[in-house]
């Protein structure tokens, strides 16, 4: 559909923007740290609507089960397709076609770029998270494209 | 007819604090004020039980009542009917409703669950507007305009 | 619960007192009768709740029981002068008793029994002569020793019990009898409960009494008697403990009431009598667990009553009438969640107690709309004073029924009256105590933000009682929790009032401290008038009265300016504030510039201040404290060098500051503590405003990523995402000495092994006062190194690590070099670390220590491996030894160094069991021995058992070797033991020794010689018989016994000629023992091992 890949092109110049080398900071070293806070934002403030008809959260498993579904279909039109959890804070969120490395890879080649296309989504996941008062580190490990995993800690206080 | 109308935030700070009527005295205000601030108490109760209710009947999971953001009348004064909301990311929503007039005393609950539903979609939108900070007072206009009307005409 | 001040709205005991069932006690001298006062004591005293409810008096020969009334026949011609008498409760509750008892001391068999029961009889008389016209009943308790049997079991007492019956008039139900024996208490509770039944019984009478009155009355005149009537109905059931019938009684009570007619003259007496009612029902209803009921009984009573105001000129007395309503269910409530009731949040005494306290306030509003022109009290006659039969009638016209005041010029002194005492009330005291009652229930039923509401009304009646000091100190608490809540609109309305608490009672602090505040951007202030403000504090600085507050009460202006006069130039002068608790007008972060600093480098550390109010503020000396593990030093902070720093309204303004690190703070953390700012007028006064910094601070409820892309505006977000670095780390300079290590790993377990290590200068000088420390540390494979390894500077003396070693300068480019050993009995990893640490010159820092940290590895191996075989004289193995039958022992030692070893002597160290075979200690055989990685050395060493012991020795022995690296020589020599494993030992009851060769010719005659030697202190007979095989001719007995005498021996003499050559068996004599049996297995064997199984035969050489 037309409106999905203008969503996938936007990104995929916001990342291109993002690592432009700035003239201040010549340094060769990929920041990203940009676009996980754009995530972020987006992903704290979608987080709103998107419980908005959804019961209330009986516990920290229930909230990341909405994450694997609604949330994620609403933004990638496809659910995690493998969770898992220790039960103690860490989940493991499992996507077996990425939606941002489907398009331009199907095994190693650019998996050393990889980690430019996942930073986005960790922060919308950590952002979403962050509004429903889970305060959370997420890292993404892509082995072989277009399969991603998204590792969720969340920090207890 | 809701008298006033608020969104709380997680930390229990005021976002917004509508009223319909003399909206310019200080008086008013502060009661208002106090009308929500005070509320927060119940909506607080409320929350700790259906928390502690889920916790041991787990297996009465199914009990939805307890998972509905619409927590119902909080509690009634001699002149004010208090009802609550609370998001999933813990925003306290407040509905007053005047006791004395007509359209206030007989109003029905699924109206109020109705208005407070649509508080909150307005909310979700407003924290989308560029300009706001989530935390912040929401000092944009046009949501002041859509909740004050959401008073007046919807409930 | 707080007393509330009393005035006339209060109810009276007799209505407040639960009612019991009143029982009088006659003839107990408790005074002069042991015996009585015990009785008196158990009845009186220890009224627990679980007792019967009744009260019971005393009663002395003088008591005297009211007056009856002429009974009246018709009520036609009466017309009642009011509703309630205010004596009849009391009446009921200590006058009247249900039931009088008569106390009497007699035995059954008293011998004065005649006079005895003609006294009893005497007094019983006398007490019904009192209660004459009661219907109060009388029993008669003959008090006795307790010895006799009860009469039921006793003629005597049968009879005479029946006798006292008749003699007192009275039925054999209502004599008692009690033995004042042991158990004194249970016939007490008997007894109590049998009086009370005949008090119930009395009550009920009584009831029915009033209610034959029902059937004279008419609704019109009598309107007054339906309630009174219903109310002693419900009185009486209450005394009787008929909780419910008295419920019904009151509740006819209180409906008669609201028929009746009411008018301005009567509104006070109904309006009186229907509280007191209800307060009745209510009560019943707690006590019938009723609460849902007692909650909307209380609605409907003030919901029918709140607009029965009566005359306007005394509307305060609705409102104060209200307001008990509400504190005496509230007083209800709180007593029935006291005994088991559970309150919710939602439904608690407080809101009651609250209630009260807003009627009060009402109730002053009224006061002040129609008290204004009673400004003194009426002349005499006091229109207050006179006697008033009923409840809530007015003493200036008791009785009176009629409508109109009968004497207006009287009514209007008592208006007056009213209102002079109204206007002198104290309604602030009476608002304070109610909401200090509501105070302690909200507190208790989860609504601390409703408690805290309280609170502020609290403190603002404080403020109109002009108790400013009270009031400071509470808004001062609340105002800290709506700061912390972000209610700002609250928090203002709080701080403007505590302000001007602050003003009137010129305390100088919180004057500062609240003006600081109010300056603050969340802060609201009447008019929006903080340029006042800001100029107070400048005032107060300067040592000049500050203007007052807006909206002061005129009465307490003249005492504050007078106050203020006293105060400004007085203590305190130095005003200290902590600004971080409070929201101001001023803000700071600071930051570190990295998060570690070396030694020889200069710290930085930023400090933001943010002014959030238009002014120009110029701060006199501005101060950062930082604090290390050994002192706190204060740096100045300064705007480009410039000491007075001028900050600007609404801009952030950065500073800088610098310093540099003292020499012990090398390895320590660093951390801000305080950031001051002092407003100085260059008078007495300062004010400091102190920002303490604390670690980790929880973390802003704002996430700064979404900082990052807000727009506007960009001055406050830049501020608010400075992320404050409290704390540094100090690390010491880089050191820029190497070191070179000299060894030849792997070590060898057991030796002591040197190392060489050297160190070079190659700083741009000379480095003096070094120092090197040697230590060992800890690894995974080696946990606690320093148990099984040891550390010299001297081959052969371990020393007690760590090891240290003063040198002294080393010049620039110049080396220092020295050797260690290191001896370990493990096989692992040995990590030694060796520490420098030196001073030296640097041009901004002198005498700059530096300390460097190297660290080598030695792994260590096992020079060899021994293992153990055991073999017969003739080289068999073996797996056992007889005693006294030699055999050998061989050690093998396989070599795993990978350098030459040298080994110097060996020697086997036996265990006790064990001694060698020859006479002294054989000399080794491998000695001086030179081997090389992967050969093996045997040893050999003949040994013997000399004796069996009791367990299977574990080993045979320790084996020793002495050994050295070849390289190594003038090293010292090491012994490394290994112990050997064990062999059983049996005993044999004889010992055989045969002379067979090893090698025999071919066709050549042996001559073989068999000795057998008895070992033990018996005979032993053997049958022996020879093995013969093809390979040999033997010749000798072939089968044979042959005895074995003890401690002695038999010698058997045989030839054998070998017939074949090559491998062959040789013959071999078998024997049995006969007789003895359980030798037979030993024997066997020993016979097995000495003859051999095989002997090679040289075949003969043909030239």
């Amino acid at each position: 559909m037309a409106d999905d890949i203008v969503f996938e092109l936007l990104h995929s110049e916001i990342i291109n923007y993002a690592l432009e080398p700035k003239s201040t900071n010549g340094s060769k070293e990929v920041d990203l740290s940009v676009v996980e806070y754009i995530g972020f934002a987006a992903g704290y403030k979608i987080m709103e609507r998107l419980t908005r008809e959804w019961p209330r959260f009986k516990d920290e498993l229930d909230t990341m089960k909405f994450i694997c579904t609604d949330f994620w279909t609403c933004i990638y039109k496809k659910q995690i397709d493998n969770l898992r959890t220790n039960h103690q804070g860490v989940y493991v969120l499992q996507d077996n076609a990425f939606r941002f490395l489907t398009n331009f890879s199907n095994g190693h080649q650019y998996l050393e770029y990889a980690p430019r296309y996942v930073a986005y989504t960790c922060g919308l996941i950590r952002g979403g998270l962050a509004n429903l008062c889970i305060n959370s580190i997420v890292t993404a490990e892509v082995q072989s494209m277009p399969s991603c995993k998204f590792h969720i800690h969340v920090q207890r206080t | 007819m809701a008298v006033c109308v608020a969104v709380i935030g997680k930390d229990n700070s005021p976002l917004y604090i509508g009223g319909i009527g003399n909206d310019t005295s200080t008086d008013n205000e502060l009661s208002r004020q106090w009308l929500v601030h005070t509320a927060l108490d119940a909506l607080e109760e409320r929350l700790a039980t259906t928390n502690s209710n889920n916790a041991t009947a787990s297996a009465n999971a199914a009990r939805t009542d307890l998972r509905d953001l619409y927590l119902g009348l909080l509690y009634s004064t001699d002149t004010h009917k208090i009802y609550g909301y609370v998001t999933n990311t813990k925003i306290k929503l407040v509905l007053v409703t005047s006791s004395t007039s007509p359209s206030g005393s007989n109003i029905r609950d699924a109206e109020v669950r109705t208005a407070l539903r649509r508080l909150h979609a307005l909310y979700a939108d407003a924290i989308c507007n560029p300009f706001h900070l989530p935390g912040d007072q929401i000092i944009s206009q046009k949501f002041d305009r859509q909740v004050k009307s959401l008073m007046v005409n919807n409930v | 619960m707080a007393t509330q001040p009393s005035d006339n709205t209060e109810f009276p005991p007799d209505i407040i007192l639960k009612p019991l069932a009143l029982i009088g006690l006659s003839g107990l001298d408790t005074v002069n009768n042991a015996i009585h006062k015990t009785i008196w004591d158990a009845f009186s005293n220890n009224r627990r709740p679980d007792r019967a409810s009744v009260r019971f008096k005393l009663l002395n020969n003088t008591f005297e029981f009211p007056v009856v009334k002429p009974k009246r026949n018709s009520y036609e011609w009466y017309i009642p002068k009011g509703i309630l008498k205010k004596n009849w409760i009391q009446k009921r509750v200590s006058l009247i008793p249900a039931l009088v008892v008569i106390f009497y001391d007699m035995e059954w068999n008293d011998p004065q029994w005649n006079e005895k029961i003609i006294e009893c009889a005497s007094r019983v008389q006398s007490i019904r002569a009192a209660v004459e016209g009661h219907a109060t009943r009388v029993a008669v308790v003959v008090v006795q020793s307790g010895l006799s049997p009860p009469p039921s079991e006793y003629m005597l007492g049968a009879e005479r019990a029946q006798a006292l019956c008749s003699a007192c008039e009275i039925q054999s139900k209502s004599l008692f009898v009690l033995p004042h024996s042991d158990h004194l208490m249970g016939y007490i509770i008997r007894l109590e409960n049998a009086f009370y039944d005949i008090a119930q019984n009395y009550y009920h009478h009584e009831t029915k009494n009033i209610k034959q009155h029902r059937d004279h009355l008419n609704k019109t005149t009598h309107h007054y008697l339906f309630v009174r009537h219903q109310f002693k109905l419900g009185f009486l059931n209450e005394l009787k403990q008929d909780l419910s019938t008295a419920h019904k009684h009151y509740m006819h009570a209180y409906n008669n009431l609201l028929e009746t007619r009411q008018v301005d003259t009567n509104i006070h007496e109904i309006r009186t009598v229907a509280g007191y009612i209800n307060y009745k029902l209510c009560k019943l209803l707690f006590a019938l667990n009723l609460a849902r009921d007692a909650i909307a009984q209380l609605k409907s009573h003030i919901e029918r009553y709140k607009n029965r105001i009566g005359p306007t000129e005394l509307l305060f007395e609705h409102y104060a009438w209200i307001a008990r309503q509400y504190s005496a269910f509230g007083e209800l409530f709180d007593e029935a969640i006291r005994v088991g009731l559970p309150g919710i949040q939602s439904q608690h005494p407080g809101f009651y107690y609250q209630h009260a306290a807003q009627f009060t306030v009402k109730r002053r509003q009224a006061m002040r709309s129609v008290c204004c022109e009673a400004q003194q009290y009426p002349p005499p006659p006091d229109p207050m004073e006179g006697i008033v039969e009923f409840y809530g009638q007015r003493p200036w016209r008791p009785g009176r029924l009629s409508a109109d005041p009968h004497d207006p010029q009287k009514e209007q002194a008592a208006i007056l009256a009213l209102q002079y005492n109204e206007r002198v009330f104290n309604h602030s005291a009476v608002i304070i105590s109610f909401l200090g009652s509501a105070i302690s229930q909200f507190k208790t039923f989860h609504s601390p933000r409703m408690r805290k509401q309280l609170v502020v009304e609290m403190a603002n009646e404080y403020y109109y009682c002009a108790d400013y000091g009270k009031a400071l100190t509470l808004l001062s608490h609340m105002l800290w929790d709506y700061r912390k809540e972000k209610w700002w609109f609250l928090a203002s309305h709080v701080l403007n009032r505590a302000l001007q608490c602050a003003y009137l009672s010129a305390k100088i602090h919180d004057y500062i401290q609240l003006s600081i505040e109010a300056l603050s951007k969340n802060i609201q202030v009447p008019n929006n008038d903080k340029d006042r403000i800001f100029r107070n504090i400048i005032s107060v600085l300067n040592l000049n009265v500050p203007a007052p507050e807006h909206d002061l009460p005129a009465s307490s202006q003249g005492k504050a300016l007078e106050l203020w006069g006293m105060a400004i130039d007085k203590e305190p002068h130095i005003v200290t504030i902590d600004m971080v608790n409070i929201a101001s007008f001023l803000e700071i972060k600071t930051k570190f510039k990295q998060q570690k600093y070396r030694m020889d480098e200069l710290i930085e550390i930023e400090i933001f201040a943010r002014l959030t109010y238009n002014t120009i503020l110029e701060i006199k000396t501005a101060i950062l404290t930082i604090s290390s593990n050994t002192e706190t030093i204060e740096i100045p902070i300064t705007d480009n060098d410039n000491s007075i720093i001028k900050l600007e309204g609404c801009s952030v303004k950065k500073f800088l500051c610098k310093f540099k690190t003292n020499s012990h703070d090398n390895g320590s953390e660093l951390s801000i503590k305080n950031v001051s700012f002092i407003l100085d007028s260059d008078k007495k006064r300062k004010i400091i405003m102190n920002f303490k910094i604390e670690d980790n601070k929880s973390l802003p409820i704002i996430h700064p990523e979404l900082l990052h892309f807000i727009l506007s505006p960009k001055n406050d977000y830049e501020f608010d995402c400075i992320v404050p670095l409290t704390t540094t780390f100090i690390t010491s300079r880089e050191c820029r000495l190497s070191i070179g290590i000299d060894n030849a790993v792997p070590a060898l377990q057991g030796e002591w092994f040197p190392t060489t290590f050297t160190v070079t200068n190659n700083e741009d000088s000379l480095v003096y006062d070094m120092t090197i420390v040697l230590s060992l540390l800890s690894s995974p494979d080696n946990a606690n190194p320093e148990t099984v390894t040891e550390l010299s500077f001297k081959q052969g003396e371990p020393q007690s690590p760590p090891l240290k070693l003063l040198i002294g300068n080393v010049n620039k480019a110049s080396t220092y070099s020295n050797k260690f050993y290191l001896k370990t009995n493990r096989t692992a990893t040995a990590t030694v670390q060796i520490k420098v640490s030196y001073n030296i010159d640097l041009n901004e820092t002198p005498k700059l220590e530096c300390v460097k940290d190297f660290t080598t590895k030695i792994s260590v191996i096992k020079p060899f491996e021994v293992s153990t075989n055991f073999v017969t004289m003739n080289f068999k193995p073996v797996s056992k030894c007889f005693v006294d039958d030699p055999f050998i022992v061989m050690p093998q030692i396989k070599i795993l160094s990978p350098w030459d070893l040298l080994i110097l002597d060996t020697e086997l160290e036996t265990v006790d069991c064990f001694k060698y075979a020859d006479d002294k200690k054989p000399p080794s055989c491998i000695s001086n021995l030179q081997v090389a990685e992967k050969n093996i050395a045997s040893d050999a060493i003949c040994i013997q058992a000399k004796y069996k012991p009791k367990d299977l020795p574990t080993r045979v022995g320790l084996y020793n070797i002495r050994w050295r690296r070849k390289t190594n020589t003038d090293g010292s020599i090491v012994m490394s033991s290994t112990a050997l494993s064990g062999i059983t030992i049996d005993d044999c009851p004889i010992s055989i020794e045969v002379n067979y060769p090893e090698v025999v010719d071919l066709q050549t005659s042996v001559p073989l010689k068999c000795t057998l030697i008895g070992n033990t202190n018996t005979t032993i007979r053997l049958n022996l018989s020879v093995e013969g095989t093809d390979a040999y001719m033997f010749s000798g007995y072939k089968k044979f016994s042959v005895t074995v005498p003890p401690k002695d021996k038999v010698e058997l003499c045989y030839n054998i000629h070998p017939l074949v050559a090559g491998n062959t068996v040789p013959p071999r004599i078998k024997a049995t023992v006969l007789g003895e049996n359980s030798r037979q297995e030993v024997i066997k064997e020993m016979f097995e091992k000495i003859f051999p199984q095989n002997i090679f035969v040289m075949p003969k050489y043909n030239k």
